[in-house]
């Protein structure tokens, strides 16, 4: 952390490491080059958090200031967002904010961003902007169907049961079966005092999914209501924590930066070793794309490329990887194997991949 | 219905009412001034935190507010914190107070002369004899020994106490005495007649188990450290203690059967939530299922709040249930829940349907949106303008430094803005925080919140407890501007106010305007137990029938408007069981 950009005030020295949101700093300096109109992004005090997050949140504000002067338009705000998301999976909810906001400036016509800025809004309790920004990034993608699902639960707490119902039934237009969609008419039958609709969609929900225990709550309320107290109470002894689960595959992508790439390594080196190449190479890839500078992913995904057969796909990522550390012994061995493999696939991936 | 105008906002405005004043936005017309500072209440609190972030130090502390000295008017009781930690001292602490303040809770008279134009307080803790210095969370007030001297029970981070009122400006610790002690951490704790002989029982909410020795080192989602919240601890059971009579209390916590069930208490209120005319007690939980404990008429509970809909929210979640209170808002004659929770939760409206049955219709009525940015802790209803319709305060204040979302430089940065939500109709509520004047743009650490006339004007004014804070003295500027009519609800001798008492405004050609007598609710704080009915524009007479413990009705009539009334047992006509 350099002592120019970050701003710590006036505080005691014993309890600066305490507190979380004393220290920001002004601009990230891609910024000022690139547009003034693009926000600052407060950036937390690296040393008050854990040290796997200090790792994380360093290799991604290194990859966003190395990247972020030589791009522009549509790649600097990927670059932003992707940052943003770093930030968001974190719950450092300004910086993620500030972050996003500069992808919607720099390339509107992305739908992603107002999503993910949204989630934000949701996050901080903004319910108002989250529903306005859900419903600009369904202006663009009208055919997420998890976004139409996240726009009609924010309508829902907004109490317009009306826009809800219609975003949740658009959703199971595009997404047949979704479960917290059908929950989510089923609450809204609730609250218009609509207890035997009520109880149909909650029963159904429970059939696709009859984990999520928590509907069992709402299913003994819908019975009480009815005056079928039997049923109540059994639906009560049911009732649990486990909520119903849906996907959505921005949302992932997110939560896959909270995980961090390590976790994806071990995920694909488990899938590599189980036979699984085509699972490890998405799986390396994810790593990648939480960690675009990740050497180890890099040589992973060269490698297992090169088990596969795919030899110009694995020189791709080799190329990659030499760029980022071209005195790496280890790339200029793989390069060597590839040049002297022309079938591939003898070897086993198990030797080849690396933490 | 006349919609007003005011700004961007369009907001329905009622006749007089409080919804007028925020629909014209009067400037003039700010509904609190606060007198706090004015009137002699200094009362400034200390957490003693250290930079340890141990959990306790958050969490303090209430207020009460009660006439201990009978001279007519209201006094308050204001608790205090200490450095708190193995091995601590003042020269860790990170907020110290201010100089040469002693570190005991304070005892505040309240010595306004009739008449006058300011109030005035004084400090009387040393001549009145309390010593309490312990780790202050919460206050109940009542009178236990049917003397009519309030009574003060201290919940504390460690031993409580119980300090009896000796009617001469003193009070005697009696703790040990009266075997109602609890050396956990207790935080709200209340009166009740739960077995309808005359004399106040207690119920003491208990949090959980915390070891200063050991605290636990939290994080928050961002994994920098953070204040724990109570998962990373195990709940303590409450304690229910049966007034013999004698100036001693039964444990009865076991027999009467509320051990069985529990999870970290902090709001307790004591209320006939299924109009059988006796006492049943609620208990908040924080962050576990919370309880109804309806009486069984024999000296045992059954918690009913599974099935009464009140043990989570709407969807099955516990909440964090800080404070609670209870009241009949909609004016449908039976008493409705408020609690208040954490950030990104709403606080919870639960409606009651007479039979203590209850839905949760937070979002219907309007407030649920506005308390997701917050975690709100004491909360009070309070009919600000006399219309007849309750209002709501919610005051706020953060529990970790995570929910700083924003920059800041403030060393403690937990401090939120409180709330005001007008009433419309018991339809819907209407913030009205930003048009309350000044008193409500500070934005504080706000705990413990109590209510009483204080200039006895005839509306209702406010203290609000500030952790790390000065207490605040919200004085009522708009209410008397309505009619109203003041009760106190009194034994046959007039000596002591009987708690549980359920009053009704009879209203012609209306339905009655109903209140319950009662010092409990909120959070760790105790209020006064006299009841303002805002009558509106209706001056003449009144009539008031009350409902005593037990079921027995007794209607008093031709009571003049705008003054106080002593309504003494057995002196009104009877009008049945």
């Amino acid at each position: 952390m350099s002592e120019s950009r970050y701003s710590c005030g006036l505080l005691p020295t014993r309890i600066l490491p305490l507190f979380l949101c004393v220290c920001w700093p002004v601009l990230l300096p891609a910024q000022i080059e690139t547009d003034p109109a693009l926000l600052p992004i407060p950036e937390p005090d690296l040393e008050l958090l854990q040290p796997a997050t200090q790792v994380k949140l360093s290799r991604a504000q290194d990859y966003f200031h190395h990247t972020a002067p030589s791009l522009d338009g549509r790649l600097l705000a990927e670059a932003y967002g992707k940052l943003g998301m770093v930030y968001q999976a974190l719950q450092l909810q300004a910086a993620a904010k500030a972050a996003y906001s500069n992808a919607i400036i720099l390339d509107p016509d992305a739908p992603q961003w107002p999503f993910y800025l949204a989630i934000h809004h949701e996050e901080v309790g903004e319910l108002a902007a989250a529903a306005k920004l859900y419903s600009e990034s369904l202006t663009i993608a009208p055919q997420m169907a998890g976004t139409w699902l996240r726009f009609a639960e924010v309508l829902l707490e907004t109490g317009d049961l009306l826009n809800s119902e219609n975003a949740f039934r658009r959703t199971l237009s595009l997404e047949r079966g979704q479960v917290v969609a059908i929950a989510g008419l089923g609450t809204i039958a609730l609250r218009r005092e609509q207890y035997r609709n009520a109880i149909n969609a909650f029963e159904a929900a429970l059939r696709i999914q009859p984990e999520a225990t928590q509907l069992h709550y709402r299913l003994a309320m819908a019975y009480r209501n009815l005056g079928n107290r039997d049923q109540a109470i059994e639906h009560l002894s049911k009732s649990g924590k486990r909520i119903p689960s849906s996907f959505h595959p921005w949302i992932e992508l997110m939560k896959a930066r909270e995980k961090g790439s390590a976790f994806y390594l071990r995920v694909g080196r488990k899938a590599a070793s189980g036979g699984d190449y085509r699972r490890a190479m998405a799986v390396y890839s994810l790593a990648l794309e939480i960690d675009p500078e990740n050497l180890a992913a890099l040589y992973n995904l060269a490698a297992t490329s090169l088990v596969m057969g795919n030899r110009d796909r694995a020189n791709g990522y080799l190329e990659r990887a030499l760029e980022l550390a071209p005195n790496d012994q280890r790339f200029h061995d793989l390069r060597v194997r590839i040049q002297q493999t022309r079938d591939g696939g003898q070897k086993s991936v198990e030797d080849e991949t690396t933490d | 219905m006349k919609i007003l105008r005011a700004g961007k906002k369009i907001i329905p405005a009622l006749c007089l009412g409080l919804l007028t004043v925020a629909a014209t936005g009067d400037a003039d017309e700010a509904l609190f001034i606060d007198a706090g500072e004015s009137s002699g209440l200094d009362f400034v609190h200390f957490n003693g935190m250290s930079g340890e972030l141990y959990l306790p130090e958050i969490m303090g502390a209430g207020v009460a507010v009660f006439d201990f000295d009978r001279d007519g008017d209201l006094d308050i009781y204001l608790l205090q914190g200490h450095m708190i930690g193995p091995g601590k001292s003042m020269a860790d602490a990170i907020m110290p107070p201010p100089a040469n303040t002693s570190l005991i809770d304070r005892l505040y008279r309240n010595d306004t002369k009739v008449g006058a134009a300011a109030l005035h307080f004084k400090d009387v803790t040393e001549k009145s004899g309390i010593r309490s210095g312990g780790y202050g969370m919460g206050v109940a007030a009542g009178d236990i020994n049917n003397d009519g001297w309030p009574d003060l029970y201290i919940s504390n981070l460690g031993h409580n106490q119980l300090w009896l009122n000796n009617g001469d400006g003193t009070f005697k610790d009696i703790t040990e005495k009266a075997g109602v002690d609890d050396e956990r951490w207790s935080v709200s704790a209340a009166f009740v007649d739960i077995n309808l002989d005359g004399w106040l029982d207690l119920y003491v909410g208990n949090y959980v188990a915390y070891d200063m020795e050991n605290p636990k080192p939290c994080r928050s989602a961002t994994t920098a450290r953070d204040y724990c919240g109570p998962q990373a601890f195990e709940p303590a059971t409450d304690r229910l203690f049966l007034n013999r009579g004698d100036g001693s209390f039964a444990d009865i916590s076991e027999k009467s059967g509320i051990t069985q069930v529990f999870g970290g208490a902090l709001g307790v209120i004591a209320a006939d939530f299924n109009g059988d005319h006796w006492p049943d007690i609620y208990v908040g939980n924080d962050g576990m299922a919370n309880q109804l404990w309806i009486n069984q008429q024999d000296g045992t509970f059954e918690d009913t709040a599974p099935l009464a809909g009140v043990s989570v929210n709407r969807y099955g979640m516990p909440e964090a249930s800080m404070g609670v209170v209870a009241a009949d808002f909609d004016g449908d004659g039976d008493e409705d829940l408020f609690m208040t929770h954490l950030v990104r939760e709403t606080n919870t409206l639960y409606v009651n349907d007479g039979t203590g049955w209850f839905d949760d219709k937070t979002a219907e009525i309007g407030l649920g949106l506005a308390s997701i940015p917050y975690s709100g802790f004491g909360t009070a209803w309070l009919d600000i303008d006399n219309d007849g319709w309750l209002d709501l305060l919610i005051v706020n204040g953060a529990v970790t430094l995570f929910e700083s979302h924003e920059p800041t430089d403030k060393v403690f940065p937990l401090d939120r803005r409180n709330q005001l939500f007008a009433n419309d109709h018991g339809k819907a509520f209407i913030d009205i925080s930003d048009l309350a004047g000044d008193a409500f743009q500070f934005s504080e650490v706000s705990r413990g919140a109590a209510t009483g006339d204080f200039d006895n004007d005839g509306d209702i004014d406010l203290v609000i407890s500030n952790n790390s804070g000065r207490a605040r003295l919200l004085l009522n500027q708009v209410g008397n501007k309505n009619a109203w009519l003041g009760v106190s609800v009194l034994d046959a001798t007039g000596k002591y106010h009987v708690t549980g008492s359920k009053v009704a405004l009879i209203r012609e050609n209306r339905a009655p305007l109903w209140r319950r007598v009662r010092t409990d609710g909120s959070y760790a704080s105790a209020s006064d137990p006299r009841i303002v009915f805002g009558l509106g524009g209706s001056r003449g007479p009144q009539t008031i029938e009350v409902t005593w413990p037990g079921g027995e009705r007794e209607r008093w009539s031709a009571l003049a408007a705008n003054r106080y009334h002593e309504l003494r047992r057995d002196s009104g006509i009877k009008t049945g069981q």
